[in-house]
């Protein structure tokens, strides 16, 4: 079962129909959001338990998402959380650089509250070891826009 | 009288030449000696120039043998010219006349052919004075004369080929070629000369070079080094301005040469000078041609990677607002919503709808901005301020900002474009101020000093203002200086304020339109100031 989650994302609205998919799907859930990169790296070397799989917004002031990655897979403490890619376009992201740079894949934000809450379910389900897996799962059923390359 | 006869020849010889107390032993060994000379043509004349005896140097000489010749007129050894001009006869007149006569020229022999020869005669007087006849020396000098006629005749060559050189350089008019003294003073001028630096000879010969030198130039020593390297090397070039005459300056192309004579002594300078001001000025505008590419390759790349960030607007920054309508929109159709949640989910809409139609009116403002067509006139700033704040009227007084601003200048370019840049940088100062500080914005004016110019402007041979809106806000890192003026960059979080991330990469558009540019400076709560160029009219 995964169940801490964490999101970097500066648009307020995001985190706010983030967190409260997880609490409708399983209100022990733990999340966590912060508003750029630089917030999350401090919250994570604080935290006294490290999230399960960290989504990053791209498009981020202070330390965007990109940079954001490069800090969490340099720090050897943080390297082994899966890390998504998380933004409003998937034709201006390079999968490539997203998987070469050490993200598990990249989704493009739903348009649905209901689709965003289905997709988390589904992650929700899986252990930590099928967390992968299971991301590639739904990406080749095309529900929830995610690109795995 | 017989002169034909043996007697009067002895009598003749005694008289003139040997003197009368000789015995006759000595006379006839004189005769016999004379006989044997064979460099010279000796012979006796009577008074009429008929020929008395031949010795075998006349032989040698004339070609004729005494048999042939004795008792015949010495006129025959005149070329015809000489005959009509009665020269044989003048010459006896003269020898009889002043005892002696010396003469050069062509003489005939019996072949026909010329000689050249060198003739004394010298009359023979008898005891009572009377001239009695004469002797003559003739010395075949045909060999002298050729080679003197050859000496004379290359001596004339080379004089005419040295006035032909000499006219050619005073008449040459494309360059300035002159002879210096071996300390630079000026000993001839040519037309080329007065041509390029506008002196005549008269005003300029025995001055020194250095008058064509510029006072920059004169100072650093730079004709002084031109005749030394010219002494050392044999030879300087150098290429600068030059002044003329009248005070006006041209691109000269100068070689100096130095002159030597056989000894190796210094002995001068020649100097050659071309006036290269036309292709100066092209190799000018090349190389501004050049810097004007540069700037446009640049302003190409700018537009292109501006291009790019257009479609990421519209597939991004658009979608964005689009996808929060469509979730809150969905959301508005869950089932059991309080009122309050149906508001709250309405809101959301109408802030993305809202903020989506902020960024398409950015969006038209940059499309607007870049586009060239539009007609430049002077625009002066203090009226594009004064209508600035003018619109600024609500949010001043919302926020009780205090702008000031000193005398700005008038510069050329586009009314509404500079309404709009200043517009954006004042709102910008308005609405990043410090939570609770009341904004001061100020904004002064002074020419931009040359190293105070962004590198995108240097180098430019153009005068600028630099024109500093200063605020006293929440600043910036120092590290995203330039990155604030990208398309759609937002450096603070898009909740703290309404911003759309274009104003600033309209501030630096409307800048580039105007061929000036725009900077920024700023530490994190130091508030922050943009220095903006423009070029001076």
């Amino acid at each position: 079962m995964i169940k801490n989650f964490f999101l970097a994302d500066d648009d307020r609205d995001d985190t706010d129909l983030f967190g409260e998919a997880l609490r409708k799907i399983d209100n022990r859930i733990v999340f966590r959001s912060a508003a750029n990169g630089k917030e999350l790296i401090e919250q994570l070397h604080t935290a006294k338990e490290k999230p399960e799989i960290i989504f990053l917004d791209i498009n981020m002031p202070e330390l965007d998402g990109w940079e954001s990655l490069k800090t969490l897979k340099r720090n050897e403490n943080l390297r082994e959380i899966p890390v998504v890619m998380y933004s409003t376009s998937a034709a201006f992201i390079d999968g490539n650089r997203a998987i070469k740079e050490g993200a598990v894949c990249y989704l493009e934000k739903p348009f649905s509250f209901v689709k965003l809450k289905d997709f988390l379910q589904e992650l929700t389900h899986s252990s930590k070891d099928e967390l992968i897996e299971t991301l590639k799962l739904i990406e080749a059923s095309k529900k929830h826009n995610i690109v795995v390359a | 009288m017989d002169f034909n006869n043996e007697r009067l020849r002895a009598d003749l010889f005694r008289s003139r030449v040997i003197g009368p107390d000789n015995n006759g032993l000595a006379e006839e060994k004189f005769e016999k000696m004379i006989s044997e000379v064979e460099d010279y043509a000796i012979f006796l004349l009577d008074p009429q120039g008929t020929i008395l005896s031949w010795n075998k140097g006349a032989e040698k000489i004339k070609g004729y043998k005494a048999s042939e010749i004795i008792g015949k007129s010495y006129q025959l050894f005149y070329p015809a010219t000489d005959l009509e001009n009665k020269l044989p006869h003048t010459l006896l007149e003269e020898a009889r006349k002043n005892g002696k006569v010396v003469h050069e020229g062509w003489r005939v022999k019996k072949d026909g052919h010329r000689f050249w020869g060198n003739i004394t005669i010298t009359a023979i007087h008898d005891e009572q004075g009377n001239v009695t006849g004469f002797l003559k020396m003739t010395k075949d000098l045909t060999e002298k004369k050729l080679a003197e006629d050859r000496y004379k005749k290359i001596l004339e060559e080379l004089r005419r080929s040295e006035e032909r050189y000499h006219k050619m350089i005073a008449e040459v008019q494309d360059y300035a070629i002159l002879l210096l003294d071996p300390q630079g003073y000026i000993q001839n001028w040519n037309a080329g000369a007065e041509i390029i630096k506008g002196y005549n000879a008269e005003e300029i010969i025995g001055k020194s070079f250095k008058s064509f030198y510029t006072p920059g130039d004169i100072r650093d020593g730079l004709p002084d080094k031109l005749l030394k390297a010219a002494e050392e090397h044999g030879r300087a070039s150098n290429e600068g301005w030059r002044q003329r005459k009248d005070g006006t300056i041209f691109w000269a192309s100068v070689v100096i040469t130095a002159l030597h004579d056989e000894n190796g002594t210094l002995i001068g300078f020649s100097k050659v000078t071309r006036d290269l001001t036309e292709r100066k000025k092209y190799e000018d505008r090349i190389l501004n041609n050049t810097v004007e590419l540069a700037f446009k390759n640049q302003e190409l790349e700018n537009l292109n990677a501006e291009l790019s960030s257009f479609a990421y607007v519209v597939s991004h920054d658009l979608k964005e607002p689009v996808r929060k309508m469509r979730i809150f929109a969905d959301r508005q159709m869950e089932p059991d919503l309080s009122i309050e949640e149906m508001r709250n989910f309405s809101k959301k809409i109408m802030a993305s709808a809202a903020h989506m139609q902020a960024l398409m009116e950015s969006v038209l403002v940059f499309s607007r901005i870049s586009n060239e067509n539009v007609e430049q006139e002077t625009v002066d700033l203090n009226d594009t301020i004064r209508s600035v704040i003018s619109d600024l009227e609500f949010p001043i007084q919302e926020y009780q900002a205090r702008i000031t601003s000193n005398e700005l200048p008038a510069i050329k370019g586009i009314r509404f474009q500079l309404h709009q840049l200043f517009l954006n940088l004042l709102t910008n100062a308005i609405k990043f101020s410090k939570p609770g500080i009341i904004p001061e914005i100020s904004i002064t004016s002074q020419p931009a000093a040359a190293n105070s110019l962004p590198k995108e402007l240097a180098g430019r041979n153009q005068a600028y203002h630099h024109i500093t809106v200063t605020d006293n806000g929440i600043g910036f890192e120092q590290s995203q200086r330039e990155k604030i003026f990208d398309v759609f960059k937002r450096l603070k979080q898009k909740k703290d304020t309404s911003g759309t991330g274009i104003g600033l990469s309209i501030v630096k558009k409307v800048a580039i339109n105007h061929y000036g540019y725009v900077t920024a400076e700023s530490q994190p709560g130091e508030g922050a100031s943009f220095n903006v160029f423009f070029p001076a009219i």
